[in-house]
């Protein structure tokens, strides 16, 4: 079996890169895959629109492939793909002037193993409302919030995607988290 | 509760709700006496949940757009057969044909008066155009050197090789 197909999970981001690089199209195919639910959040995050965040999407990971003998490895690739990607949203944005608030479908949330029905249904409404109420926060906050929760990434990544520093990142993020707080209460 | 241990554990709940914290014991028991940073965990917790995915197919779509992307790029443009294009060069002839290049402008800059143009060396006659400029594997030969070069150094170079060879057909 392929490796790349058979192990992806355990093969590292910069392996998959070195490989694609070399024209592996399986390893930028595992790239894809690995990465396209955080970049769609990113995006979806700037531009509210499913479809848009499609499109910001597909041109995010096309403009990264095609620049890839530019990525020298520095930050992790993620981190460098979301940078690219809400780059892209902003752009996005800039050109169509808009901004909707519109309502985003979200994954169903998972209960955790043993919580009986009853409670389940309930953490999924607070999911939803807390999920929605993210949406409320300014942009450099929610972005900090979600990047820091959804992908896991360090301040200082978050400052590389969102154009601020990593003291600008953990504030902004210190600040939606306790804003979100006061609008869940 | 100091707020500057609230403040560690607060920036390290998304990591410990992911269950990712390589040793979560610190977490664990400041959380144990901290109502508010319990609470900031079940928001954590929510949002974690609620999390949004891409729709089931993007990442295929996006796959396939990305290798067509990839493939038109290197085929571009398709004036060689199909099957020359798909011919693997080796790095080290695309270095000699860039540098093969290279000589030409130089040779040409310092020959305007006489347009003949330099013997051109066998290796780099076999490649393709497409091979040399636009090939995928990052070597991009000759590339360094031409970024040493201004804009207006680009131009003229590009010119003369265009007086070469009109020049040459001339």
């Amino acid at each position: 079996m392929n490796d790349v197909e058979g192990n992806a999970k355990e093969v590292a981001d910069a392996e998959l890169v070195a490989r694609a690089r070399d024209g592996d199209t399986r390893a930028l195919d595992a790239l894809v895959r690995r990465h396209t639910d955080a970049a769609f959040r990113v995006a979806l995050s700037y531009v509210k629109e499913e479809d848009t965040a499609r499109d910001v999407v597909q041109d995010a990971f096309l403009k990264a492939f095609r620049s890839l003998d530019k990525f020298r490895g520095d930050a992790a690739f993620k981190t460098w793909l979301m940078t690219i990607t809400a780059n892209e949203a902003r752009g996005v944005l800039r050109k169509v002037k808009r901004w909707k608030e519109q309502p985003i479908e979200h994954a169903a949330p998972v209960p955790d193993d043993g919580v009986d029905p009853a409670r389940a249904a309930v953490l999924a409404d607070e999911a939803a409302r807390a999920r929605s109420l993210l949406e409320r926060l300014p942009e450099k906050q929610r972005l900090s919030v979600s990047l820091r929760v959804d992908e896991g990434l360090s301040f200082r990544e978050i400052g590389a995607v969102i154009g601020s520093s990593e003291g600008a990142a953990r504030v902004n993020y210190f600040h939606g988290i306790r804003r979100l707080r006061e609008l869940m209460e | 509760m100091s707020e500057s241990k609230c403040g560690e554990v607060r920036e390290l709940l998304p990591l410990y709700a992911e269950g990712v914290l390589g040793d979560p014991s610190g977490v664990v028991e400041h959380l144990a006496v901290c109502g508010d940073c319990r609470a900031e965990l079940d928001l954590v917790r929510a949002l974690a949940q609620s999390r949004p995915l891409a729709p089931a197919d993007l990442a295929s779509v996006v796959s396939a757009s990305v290798q067509a992307d990839l493939a038109d790029i290197r085929v571009r443009p398709t004036t060689a057969p199909a099957t020359a294009r798909r011919t693997v060069t080796p790095w080290w002839q695309l270095t000699a044909a860039a540098v093969a290049a290279l000589a030409l402008g130089v040779g040409v800059t310092s020959n305007l008066g006489s347009p003949e143009l330099l013997p051109v060396p066998e290796y780099a006659s076999e490649l393709e155009e497409e091979d040399l400029w636009l090939s995928g594997d990052g070597l991009l030969a000759g590339a360094p050197a031409l970024d040493a070069l201004s804009d207006e150094a680009l131009a003229q170079l590009l010119d003369e090789l265009e007086f070469a060879v009109d020049g040459g057909a001339a």
